[in-house]
């Protein structure tokens, strides 16, 4: 399996055990595997971030992918049980989006380029 | 979409990485003036010192203050710094917390084991691990630098065993480059062991290898040659130097942010495990004021338990300042070094052994342990840290510089069940 598709998939776990501890019991996790690109969604319907959740989310996305941090330490992301690595999943993945709509729930959708040297974000 | 406001973080990245590159070659300026004052500008005293630090078995403790004279290990430390600083460059990595950790970690172990000439081998490994791999070496470099932690086997295979030139050059970058390649992959997985919470995680890494490869040494009753150097000097020579660049650097941090205090709050409340990147998430101005405060407490450290102003203590308190802007500050660094300080009070090792000295300093590879867990797990870690240091050495023989991080990863590692079994218990949740 890339490496690629293995990191994005230790994002979206990680992704999901800050919506358990936010209070959702319903997630749902989406992937979408391309050549040059990778996606994943992560959506729970049943919680609503509180402002200071959603800014907290966008700042540890706001940096660029760190490679040469993803690549050594990512095999953190998703070990620990009550601890949350959301900012080492900062220097793996960009934010592509976050949804957060009463009614609709939370959707957080990150993507990550095959062979990620630098972010094509730029902010 | 949310109608949320966003409040954009106060630093952008990319400036503050531009910004702490600038302060890196500031750093190399620093070591470079220092190395040319103690020399007193003697150019043909600094290539003789060079090469005998070149050529001396680098097995641990081999101080370059004593073997050389303190001029030419702060050349030799420059120069190293000079090549870490060139390969990020190179490598279009961005410089942040991991960047600072790894080239002051570079320049301090480059006044005791690490030089311009042993360091290649490693670095050449990872550079295949990466080519084999078939990712850009970029991605490797964290690996790659901080896997130089044995280039004191290149040292010994090449100068060392009496192998006769040009093999023992040959067969000393081969040996280099193969435990470069290995402690890639291995470096990754001991990770797991102790899931961040020793800071010196590559030390852990090397300690394997290491302890592999002196089993092979003595399966084949190879001696190795290495003795130990361990120079006697007061503080005079360099900590007036020291300060007065840890206080330069606390200056800058509060110029460039003059927010700093509410930043340098958050970053106190950090646990500093693995991965705490001081300067992507708090700036580059809280992280300077804590490089430099820590400096400050690591010299008072040195200080009151009356250690040698020498080649490794000054290696431990750089290294310190470059893991703090990666994990380390005041509130989880003091339980540890409390816990080894008490131990070594205790136990028959005193306080007076270089051993136990270098180990109250990089017992705060445990910060992470303090900070999560509190300062009384920090202090025990701390105590057991001492312990294990006093033998772990012996396995490797003293080929891993890390010898720290090695006992700080068995440290973590045995520690953390434990302390995450009495937390659950104690949330009843189990």
């Amino acid at each position: 399996m890339k490496s690629d598709a293995t990191q994005l998939m230790r994002v979206a776990e990680e992704v999901l055990k800050y919506f358990y501890i936010k209070g959702s019991r319903s997630v749902k996790v989406s992937y979408d595997f391309g050549d040059d690109r990778s996606f994943c969604a992560v959506s729970a319907k049943d919680i609503l971030l509180e402002a200071d959740d959603e800014n907290y989310l966008r700042r540890v996305f706001d940096g660029p992918v760190q490679p040469e941090i993803a690549n050594y330490y990512g095999t953190l992301v998703g070990r620990r049980r009550d601890e949350l690595e959301m900012e080492l999943v900062g220097t793996m993945a960009e934010l592509e989006d976050i949804q957060n709509e009463e009614g609709l729930g939370v959707v957080v959708v990150l993507s990550r380029r095959e062979i990620e040297y630098r972010s094509a974000h730029k902010r | 979409m949310s109608n949320l406001t966003y409040e954009p973080p106060p630093n952008d990245f990319e400036t503050e990485s531009r910004h702490a590159r600038t302060a890196l070659l500031g750093f190399l300026g620093f070591l470079l003036a220092y190395g040319l004052a103690a020399s007193r500008f003697d150019l043909s005293a600094i290539a003789r010192g060079l090469g005998v630090i070149i050529v001396s078995p680098d097995i641990l403790i081999n101080d370059y203050a004593s073997v050389a004279g303190l001029g030419p290990a702060f050349i030799n430390s420059a120069l190293c710094v000079c090549v870490a600083i060139g390969i990020l460059k190179a490598s279009r990595v961005s410089v942040s917390g991991p960047a600072i950790a790894v080239v002051f970690t570079i320049a301090g172990f480059s006044l005791f084991g690490k030089n311009i000439a042993n360091i290649w081998p490693g670095i050449l490994g990872a550079y295949l691990y990466s080519v084999a791999s078939r990712r850009p070496f970029g991605e490797n470099i964290i690996v790659a630098l901080f896997g130089t932690a044995l280039a004191p086997l290149s040292s010994e295979v090449a100068f060392g065993l009496g192998i006769q030139a040009p093999w023992n050059i040959a067969l000393a970058v081969s040996v280099g480059a193969v435990v470069g390649f290995l402690i890639s992959p291995i470096a990754r997985h001991a990770l797991d062991f102790h899931r961040g919470y020793n800071l010196y995680n590559i030390g852990f890494a090397a300690g394997l290898i290491g302890t592999v490869v002196m089993s092979g040494f003595k399966a084949f009753d190879i001696p190795l040659s290495g003795g130990f150097h361990w120079a006697v000097l007061g503080p005079l020579p360099v900590l007036p130097g020291l300060a007065a660049f840890f206080v330069a650097l606390i200056v800058t941090g509060a110029i460039i942010d003059p927010g700093w205090p509410a930043s340098y709050r958050r970053l106190l409340a950090s646990p500093g495990r693995l991965v705490s990147d001081f300067v992507r998430y708090y700036g580059l101005g809280a992280t300077f004021v804590n490089m430099g405060a820590m400096g400050l407490l690591s010299s008072a450290v040195v200080l009151a338990i009356g250690a040698s102003w020498n080649g490794p203590i000054i290696g431990g308190v750089l290294t310190i300042v470059g893991f703090s802007a990666f994990g380390k500050h005041p509130r989880n660094v003091v339980p540890p070094m409390l816990g080894a300080i008490g131990m070594a009070l205790v136990s028959k090792y005193g306080i007076d052994n270089p051993a136990s000295q270098l180990a109250i300093l990089f017992a705060s590879t445990l910060a992470p342990i303090s900070g999560e867990y509190g300062p009384v797990a920090g202090f025990a870690a701390g105590m057991t840290h001492l312990l294990l240091v006093q033998v772990v050495g012996t396995l490797h023989g003293g080929l891993n510089l890390y010898n720290n991080g090695f006992a700080g990863g068995l440290t973590a590692g045995l520690c953390l069940p434990v302390l995450e079994w009495l937390r659950e218990w104690r949330r009843h949740e189990i």
